[in-house]
């Protein structure tokens, strides 16, 4: 890990070595300190001032530090703006942190520097009220307009039982509507250009081809897109305040609901970083038990893509052949996990039960029966060419530009580019399996889909070497923040019933400190970047996932295209509704 | 940008003949495939005179437990109902009086137990926390109700039949699961 420091000296070099405050961290990421002038400037200098440049911004959230216990130790004040930054080339994450004074503090916007930034900083502005000196349009993202206070502050009520019952009164009902009103001239959009008046469609809330509750403005001239305004938040439940009252345990099931169609990937993704911080260490069974159910989920999600792209450009036959095999999925992960969307399957240091007897056979019939399906599928949808006459040159995208709006997974990959994390930072024991990374050159609405079959193809592969090679061993790991600790000793030790009842009821006390994970979800990267402070439930839990970036950057690449091109492009770029607003 | 490792494998990307161009061909391919499922068994079924069968870990409906005896498992110690992170289970305990040995297993018991079905999500966080094996979720989905009420599952609801009294039924409930674990 000594190459993720090297960055260290030159930009002590550059800035002063006084600039920064480093501060460690679990997850061997470099965490700098420093005050809020100079953030432009050393984001500006990764970016571009040095060789093998940090050019993604991975990850932009806020924090509310006051009622952090042991804060002393660190230079915070009462917020803390974080940025994650990566860089492919050195394959290492930095992480800068601005401690921010005052209720309603202010910072300078780096949008200037990343694209991407903008819609991070509005969800920091809408979470705590921290205000972006220079951004564009700092209005609120996830929550409706006129949500009164801003709910990742400490002071604000984590349940709604907290605020008072609800009524609908008239007023309110007009005030709501009014509030959700577009405005082209908020956005700095014309009503009409010298020859043309546009019209504003809304596509959405309630739209088959936005799958779920999404709402895009358009401007339109005549057929084509002019611009556009994606409307999130009507999905946001929270998640992330949930993460602070809930015990690090019972935040699992939580997790299942971010990415629904995701399923124990997004347990993987918390549990990575839970475990980082209490120091555990799976044993291998559990790594190969683990990535078995994730490439299952990713097939699975993948189908649903799949099924619904080809219904989006029209085919409709094809997502009922692709959910009847979903449901052959599915019936693996129900025989395994008992539950099929919500899992809930893997515990702190562990999962939650061991494979059942004769898992095997299904996991086999499954591996056999699924690789001719593929090819029927590739054959109806991807070879069609009315499929490639509504996909192909369509919603294009090049590398660099992917980069900048903060592009992962098979949409990154389709431009050529092939960067995968559980080939290039393996998590889980994803190093023990042989699989390759499918690219395109196009970066256009069919190359994504070409990618994301072909990784069917792999994920296959690696359910089928999990089958052949599971390790022996016990599904938990002997640890004794594993939360719950071996019920086989629990109905007879009483010192394991005595953890037992701790862990459950207040549950596990996990160190303080700081970590984060970073998984290949089935949409691209998903993170939880979690903060404790030496308690039984986290400090802040931050969850990046992939739909948030790649919805942020429908706008830019449907201008010019037709509406009926816009319903390729969403449906290529294969977002979740949930995982966007979380 | 040049390549990374040699594990990469780029895609098909054929460009369209002319037969393909005529989209005509590829709608009568397309409905060619229709038409054979058409043909091949139904993947669906007529739920509700058939059903699915779920698997033995299913994560349904909850049932409470009984010992071979009888008698009633659940000694009120509240770690299902504090381990539930949508706080649907709500508990009164109870002393266990002389006399009432044949009907709970444990001296103190639980004299209310209530799952609102409303707020559970099927987690089996419950069944997890439980020392006693008096809780699991079972191979039922919760029925459809009218009211919001009847989503209140009260203890009599929730309680496995007697095995002494009535072997079948108790079977029948208890499923194909192993237990205890
Ligand atoms: S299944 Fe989960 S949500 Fe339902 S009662 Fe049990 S712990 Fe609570
Ligand atoms: S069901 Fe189990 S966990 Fe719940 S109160 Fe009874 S014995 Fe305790």
């Amino acid at each position: 890990m000594s190459d993720a420091f090297a960055i260290l000296d030159l930009l002590h070099q550059n800035f002063g070595a006084s600039t920064f405050t480093q501060q460690p961290t679990v997850d061997d990421i470099p965490t700098l300190w420093l005050p809020k002038e100079k953030i432009i400037s050393v984001t500006t200098y990764l970016k571009t001032g040095i060789p093998q440049p940090y050019n993604l911004l991975y990850d932009l959230c806020g924090m509310d530090e006051r009622d952090r216990a042991g804060k002393e130790k660190l230079p915070v004040k009462d917020f803390t703006v974080i940025y994650h930054l990566f860089s492919f080339e050195r394959n290492s994450f930095i992480r800068l942190k601005v401690a921010l004074e005052g209720e309603y503090p202010s910072t300078p916007s780096i949008t200037g520097q990343f694209k991407n930034a903008n819609w991070y900083e509005r969800e920091v502005y809408d979470m705590f009220g921290i205000k972006f000196e220079g951004h564009p349009h700092l209005q609120r993202i996830l929550m409706p307009l006129t949500w009164e206070g801003h709910p990742l502050r400490k002071e604000h009520p984590a349940r709604a039982t907290e605020i008072g019952p609800y009524r609908l009164l008239n007023e309110t009902i007009d005030r709501e509507q009014n509030a959700l009103q577009f405005k082209p001239e908020e956005w700095g959009m014309q009503r009409e250009s010298d020859d043309a008046d546009f019209m504003f469609l809304n596509i959405g809330p309630q739209h088959p081809g936005t799958h779920g509750v999404l709402r895009i403005v358009l401007q339109l001239d005549g057929e084509d897109i002019v611009d556009a305004v994606p409307e999130i938040g009507f999905h946001h439940r929270g998640a992330e305040k949930m993460g602070e009252r809930q015990s690090w345990h019972t935040y699992i099931p939580y997790t299942d609901r971010i990415d629904y169609l995701g399923g124990v990937m997004n347990n993987l993704a918390y549990l990575l970083a839970v475990e980082k911080l209490a120091g555990i260490v799976v044993p291998d069974r559990v790594k190969v038990i683990r990535v078995m159910l994730c490439e299952l989920f990713r097939i699975s999600s993948h189908l649903v893509w799949f099924g619904t792209f080809a219904q989006d450009v029209g085919q409709l036959s094809p997502v009922f052949y692709m959910f009847t095999d979903r449901e052959k999925v599915f019936d693996i992960i129900e025989a395994v996990c008992g539950g099929r969307m919500h899992p809930n399957w893997f515990r702190i240091g562990g999962v939650a039960q061991d494979l059942p007897n004769g898992w095997d056979g299904l996991v086999r019939d499954f591996v056999q029966y699924f690789p001719k399906k593929i090819k029927e599928y590739t054959d109806m949808v991807i070879r069609n060419s009315l499929f490639k006459g509504r996909t192909k040159g369509i919603g294009i995208y090049t590398l660099e530009e992917a980069i900048e709006w903060g592009v992962t997974g098979p949409g990154l990959r389709a431009c050529g580019y092939e960067w995968d994390f559980r080939k290039k930072r393996p998590y889980s024991g994803y190093e023990m399996f042989n699989f390759d990374i499918p690219t395109a050159q196009n970066g256009d609405c069919y190359d994504r889909a070409v990618v994301r079959v072909e990784e069917l193809w792999q994920s296959l592969r690696i359910v089928e070497q999990c089958l052949n090679n599971m390790p022996e061993g016990s599904y938990k790991a002997d640890h004794p923040l594993t939360t719950p600790p071996l019920k086989k000793y629990t109905m007879q030790d009483i010192e394991t019933l005595i953890t037992h009842f701790l862990n459950v009821s207040w549950g596990p006390v996990i160190p303080a400190g700081e970590a984060m994970s970073c998984i290949e979800a089935t949409k691209g990267a998903n993170s939880y970047y979690l903060v404790s402070d030496g308690n039984t439930s986290s400090y802040r839990t931050r969850i990046r996932t992939p739909s948030f970036p790649h919805m942020q950057m429908v706008p830019y690449v449907s201008k010019g295209y037709t509406v009926a091109d816009l319903l390729s492009i969403l449906g290529s770029v294969d977002f979740v509704l949930a995982d966007i607003d979380r | 940008m040049q390549s990374l490792t040699n594990r990469v494998k780029p895609v098909d990307r054929k460009p369209m003949t002319f037969l393909e161009k005529i989209y005509l061909w590829e709608i009568a391919k397309g409905m060619m495939i229709t038409i054979k499922h058409f043909f091949k068994r139904k993947p669906t079924i007529k739920y509700p005179e058939q059903k699915r069968e779920f698997s033995s870990v299913f994560r349904g409906l909850h049932i409470l437990n009984r010992d071979e005896q009888g008698r009633e498992r659940c000694t009120a110690c509240g770690l299902c109902a504090v381990a539930c992170p949508a706080e649907a289970i709500t508990m009164e305990a109870a002393e266990r009086k002389t006399g009432e040995e044949h009907l709970y297993r444990e001296e103190k018991y639980a004299a209310r137990y209530e799952i609102n079905m409303l707020r559970c999500i099927f987690c089996g966080l419950c069944e997890e926390a439980c020392p006693k094996d008096a809780i699991y979720l079972s191979q039922t989905f919760t029925p459809s109700n009218l009211t919001r009420a009847q989503f209140i599952y009260k203890k009599d609801d929730l309680l496995i039949p007697d095995p002494n009294k009535d072997p079948e039924q108790y079977a029948k409930a208890l499923g194909d699961r192993k237990r205890p674990q």
